[in-house]
């Protein structure tokens, strides 16, 4: 009998697309990337946010330059770049954290889920409930680790009883991937973690408010190999429920965690793509330049 | 060899890709040379030259493995990224093809030794001419493919890849020769098998430095070698039967 390759390789490709769920790259994106059109907003599908046309000055320094760019649902989307290229500017821009920046001046249009986060009327607290963030240096509050991740729900009034506090602070922890390391000590200093625990601590913190979208800022720039290690694994089961934007100045990490990969130079966005072309075969020759190693 | 963007700023990491580069080149004239030199034993039916092309395969051996070793070291110190990554991909792959052509190589050499062994030196029985054709064209893919490396020169990597075909054409016409040649009953069926054999190989030779040629136009362009599904009727091994 004669095999006939085209039916049985259609054939094949429609059995594939019913065990999809065994491919998570597949089946957690609502988005497709576009392999024409790369470096121009990338994504199609609903985007969590979107930034068009923004600008941020310092006084009179122009920090990022006319930036457009979509950020999706459930990706982690990677900001690389020389230092003082803007991209740590854009991410605290994204939840204004550059309001208490005294000089710094904001222009064009941020919006979450198609709601303008610079208009007038918008509330910056339950906007940063919605867009956490995570910094550089691990920061936690100087008191228990139960009332680090307990704090921020107990002020938004998101649990009543010690029962619910308890079940935010165990939750918050496990999904961070502490809980079975200071489970009996929750009521010791937080600042007594390692660094890594630190930063998890931080993480479970951010996320015990249920944001949508998460920045995180370097998180991994102060720790060790095991402790990025432990970050990076947690923030690719993070994507499952969350939007992340990381910055990070390590190109392996955004290599690692990240679905795309948006490059800065001087303020300016170059290229934003599908990480594995950013890395392997990017459309810009400043790009290029830059993750070869011949600037930065 | 200069990257188009001058140099890293790790300076070493421009000796190191340089290094391969060279390595490959060195490797690939050896593999050329002993193609050219496993011709003329077949020519020449000349037994010592064919066992110092088998003597000489370790060689070619040996250098895969320090490639691998270079490839690897890249890979471990330096993660590298775009066109650098590129680069030492498909120094990976053309290396094992090089392998791969001098593993052929040896197989026409061996047919000398065996011819002598087995005491069949005459070669009044094959149709050597098919060979040495075929040998030709593969002999001028392989070199030219080499030089698209050592260039990096994207259109003479176009041209081989396009050359490639003529392998094919070769290849074909020189099995219905074959045929012919067993309709007629000129020569026994063991010979018209080593004569196969021989032609196949050549044919794998010129396949491999396609493949070359393909992964100079990755290198250079990101452009991914082609894949063909094999069509039954295409596949066939010999067309028009």
């Amino acid at each position: 009998m004669h095999l006939n390759a085209t039916t049985t390789y259609n054939s094949m490709q429609t059995d594939m697309s019913a065990i999809d769920l065994t491919l998570p790259s597949s089946s957690l994106f609502n988005f497709q990337i576009s392999r024409d059109r790369d470096n121009d907003l990338v994504a199609f599908g609903l985007p969590r946010m979107q930034c068009a046309n923004v600008s941020v000055y310092y006084d009179s320094k122009l920090a990022v330059d006319d930036v457009n760019l979509k950020i999706l649902r459930n990706e982690v989307l990677a900001l690389i770049g020389p230092s003082g290229c803007g991209k740590s500017t854009l991410l605290r821009c994204l939840n204004r954290m550059n309001d208490t920046i005294q000089g710094c001046r904001v222009s064009g249009k941020i919006t979450l889920d198609d709601q303008d986060i610079y208009a007038s009327d918008m509330d910056v607290v339950p906007l940063r409930v919605r867009v956490g963030m995570v910094f550089q240096k691990p920061n936690p509050f100087p008191k228990s680790i139960y009332d680090n991740i307990a704090m921020a729900p107990r002020l938004h009034g998101l649990a009543s009883t010690k029962a619910e506090f308890d079940e935010i602070v165990e939750t918050s922890l496990r999904r961070a991937g502490l809980w079975d390391e200071v489970k009996d000590r929750l009521k010791q200093a937080g600042t007594g973690l390692s660094g890594g625990q630190q930063q998890r601590l931080c993480i479970a913190r951010t996320i015990a408010v249920n944001p949508e979208v998460i920045l995180m800022d370097e998180p991994c720039s102060a720790l060790d190999p095991i402790a990025t290690a432990k970050i990076e694994q947690l923030i690719d089961e993070l994507r499952k429920q969350y939007t992340i934007v990381i910055v990070t100045h390590s190109m392996q990490q955004a290599a690692r965690v990240s679905q795309r990969t948006a490059f800065f130079h001087l303020g300016k966005i170059i290229e934003v793509g599908a990480t594995e072309k950013i890395f392997t075969n990017p459309s810009e020759e400043l790009t290029e330049r830059y993750i070869t190693g011949h600037f930065g | 060899m200069n990257s188009i963007f001058g140099h890293h700023t790790i300076h070493q990491f421009d000796e190191e890709l340089k290094a391969l580069h060279n390595q490959i080149i060195e490797m690939g004239e050896l593999v050329l040379n002993q193609l050219c030199l496993s011709l003329e034993s077949v020519k020449y039916m000349d037994l010592s030259l064919a066992q110092g092309i088998i003597d000489r395969e370790k060689v070619v051996d040996e250098m895969e493995v320090s490639a691998d070793k270079t490839i690897c070291a890249i890979l471990v110190r330096r993660c590298p990224k775009g066109s650098d990554l590129r680069q030492v991909l498909s120094a990976s792959k053309i290396v094992n093809c090089l392998e791969q052509i001098g593993d052929k190589v040896v197989k026409l050499a061996n047919f000398v030794v065996l011819m002598h062994t087995t005491e069949q030196v005459n070669t009044h029985y094959f149709s050597l001419e098919d060979i040495y054709r075929l040998g030709g064209v593969s002999t001028e893919i392989v070199q030219s493919a080499l030089e698209a490396f050592e260039d990096m020169d994207v259109e003479q990597a176009r041209q081989v890849v396009q050359y490639h075909l003529t392998l094919d054409q070769e290849f074909q016409k020189a099995l219905h020769h074959l045929i012919d040649f067993l309709q007629a009953e000129k020569s026994n069926v063991n010979n018209t098998v080593s004569q196969v054999l021989m032609m196949k190989a050549l044919e794998r030779i010129g396949e491999h430095a396609r493949q070359i040629a393909e992964l100079v136009i990755y290198q250079l362009e990101g452009q991914e070698p082609t894949h063909h599904l094999p069509d039954l009727v295409e596949d066939f091994p010999v067309d028009g039967l």
